[in-house]
């Protein structure tokens, strides 16, 4: 610990200092008199004041939790020699807020005494924060000298986000062979009537259609549309993150890819995760609780790194794109590399849409006449974009909390992709 | 602090020397006015103060009130030996308050030292 001494020390020094030099000085005891209590009083104060010799220990009662929730660091104190005040300020990461302020705590320690602290804490923002460590101050008894020390172990706490529960998200195109909860637009083996035909040898006689086949004198069948499984790639925009109030386009669009992932993998969807940025990250497509916690845990690791290098789709492992997959893509739409990641990708054949959070909300206009007419040529630039991928079949709709729910937000968008395999059919 | 003691040395002509008696309580205000200042600096950053500390540490500042008080009345009663003026006096004064303020420097220094 660092000890430093007080104004108080320096002030003491100084008038009783000055009342001594004035008693010689002028001959008379009055100033020595009265420079006295704050001479004793400053030499008893140093004389006692020594190194607390503390030991400090942090932990946290839980390291994983869901944003809103709070959790409680727990801070053992321990101290050789007494301690008149100690000050316990755990310094906090952003997005991390004391549930009662002020988060310092002060109290006293007498030597070997072992006391605990508990302070409550509430994760405001998801992500992966880092708490443990602690400013800390101690006082001596007459407040001389204080000892300083910041430091403590690193506790990585996992604030996973807040999720939207989706009846609903994007139906895939096409189906995978694997059991599911998606009707295949094929005929086949399931439960949903799709249509009736001659039957051929080889039919199972479960599928005969007993009323029809009485009345038009040959056997026809029924037919089904299997219950099938579809392959989903979420492909998250890393190269930008544009902030504003506490907010961001990348924290958003993690936010509706952990909801979307859960509605896919609790319909038995494989799910896969691409984080496309300046770091290249990926998770091939799967199934299952434990492919949900790694998605979740994938997507709190999420963040945007400064890069100039150009990637295109080759440098995505083909495991990781499965043919016939979706790929949903989150991004601003701001980063010209994603952009035509995205393009490539529909060309060869992937169904893409987009779910864009919109950079115009994390953007002000400038409010002078240059300003208000580069605002309007930017955003008829980022209309004329959002054609021009409408054009190519890639559905696109915004996304920002302040507006529509994201499940109405996915209805667009489905909405769009309908609209687009009824014109090409 | 500073204004404090300057007024009442401003007084030392005028009242001569009937204010040595009161010169104890003099200095054990001037200590009172310092610790509850230096109390109300120390209020900064907010601090959530378990309870009975606030208690302890008024019991320690009238403690150290009354300490300097006697000190004070010490000094004051020194004056009244009836000792030859002249210059060993006056370098037995020297003396002792260079001594005095050697020693907070000493001490200041061997607290600054300990970490």
């Amino acid at each position: 610990m660092t000890p430093q001494p007080t104004g108080k020390a320096s002030l003491y020094a100084l008038v009783a200092a000055l009342g001594l030099v004035l008693a010689l000085a002028i001959g008379r005891p009055e100033p020595a008199a009265l420079s006295a209590p704050l001479l004793v009083s400053l030499l008893v104060g140093l004389a006692l004041a020594e190194e607390p010799g503390l030991v400090v220990e942090a932990s946290v009662d839980r390291d994983r939790l869901l944003e809103g929730e709070t959790l409680t660091l727990v801070v053992q104190l321990a101290a050789r020699r007494q301690v008149s005040w100690l000050q316990v300020a755990p310094v906090l990461p952003e997005g991390v807020a004391p549930l009662v302020s002020p988060a310092t705590r002060g109290l006293g320690l007498e030597p070997g005494q072992r006391r605990e602290v508990r302070i409550q804490l509430r994760c405001e923002r998801w992500g992966v924060h880092r708490l443990g460590r602690l400013a800390v101050r101690a006082h001596d008894p007459l407040g001389f000298v204080l000892h300083e020390a910041v430091g403590g172990p690193t506790l990585e706490v996992r604030v996973h986000p807040a999720t939207e529960s989706l009846r609903r998200a994007l139906a895939p195109v096409q189906t995978q062979a694997r059991a599911g909860d998606r009707r295949s637009r094929l005929a086949g083996d399931g439960l949903e009537f799709a249509n009736v035909r001659i039957y051929e040898p080889g039919d199972p006689l479960r599928w005969v259609n007993w009323r029809l086949s009485s009345r038009s004198e040959r056997l026809h069948v029924n037919q089904f549309h299997p219950d099938q499984n579809a392959d989903v790639v979420l492909f998250l925009d890393s190269f930008v993150d544009l902030h504003l109030d506490r907010q961001s386009t990348l924290q958003l669009a993690v936010r509706a890819a952990l909801s979307i992932a859960r509605h896919h993998l609790g319909h038995r969807d494989r799910l896969g995760l691409i984080s496309f940025g300046g770091t290249l990250r990926w998770l091939p497509p799967g199934v299952g609780l434990a492919h949900a916690q790694a998605v979740a845990e994938a997507l709190l690791d999420t963040e945007a790194s400064l890069s100039y290098a150009w990637k295109g789709v080759e440098v995505i492992p083909s495991r990781v794109l499965p043919a016939k997959a979706l790929v949903l893509a989150l991004s601003p739409l701001i980063d010209e590399r994603a952009l035509a990641a995205l393009v490539d990708l529909r060309r060869r054949g992937f169904d893409v849409a987009i779910l864009e959070v919109p950079a115009e909300a994390f953007v002000t206009e400038r409010d002078d006449a240059v300003g208000r007419i580069a605002w309007r040529l930017w955003r008829l630039r980022r209309e004329a974009l959002r054609f021009r991928l409408r054009q190519l079949g890639v559905g696109v709709a915004p996304w920002f909390p302040a507006g529509p729910p994201l499940a109405a937000v996915l209805e667009e968008l489905q909405a769009f992709r309908l609209r687009v395999r009824l014109r090409s059919a | 602090m500073l204004l404090l003691v300057a007024g009442y040395l401003a007084w030392l002509p005028v009242a001569g020397g009937a204010l040595l008696a009161w010169s104890p309580l003099a200095g054990a205000g001037l200590l009172s006015v310092g610790e509850l200042s230096f109390w109300s600096l120390r209020a900064w950053p907010p601090t959530l103060d378990e309870p009975g500390l606030h208690a302890r540490a008024a019991a320690r500042l009238a403690l150290v009130v009354a300490a300097g008080a006697g000190s004070a009345a010490l000094v004051v009663a020194a004056s009244q030996l009836q000792l030859r003026p002249g210059l060993h006096l006056l370098a037995m004064g020297v003396v002792s308050a260079s001594g005095l303020l050697a020693l907070a420097a000493g001490l200041a220094w061997r607290a600054r030292g300990d970490g």
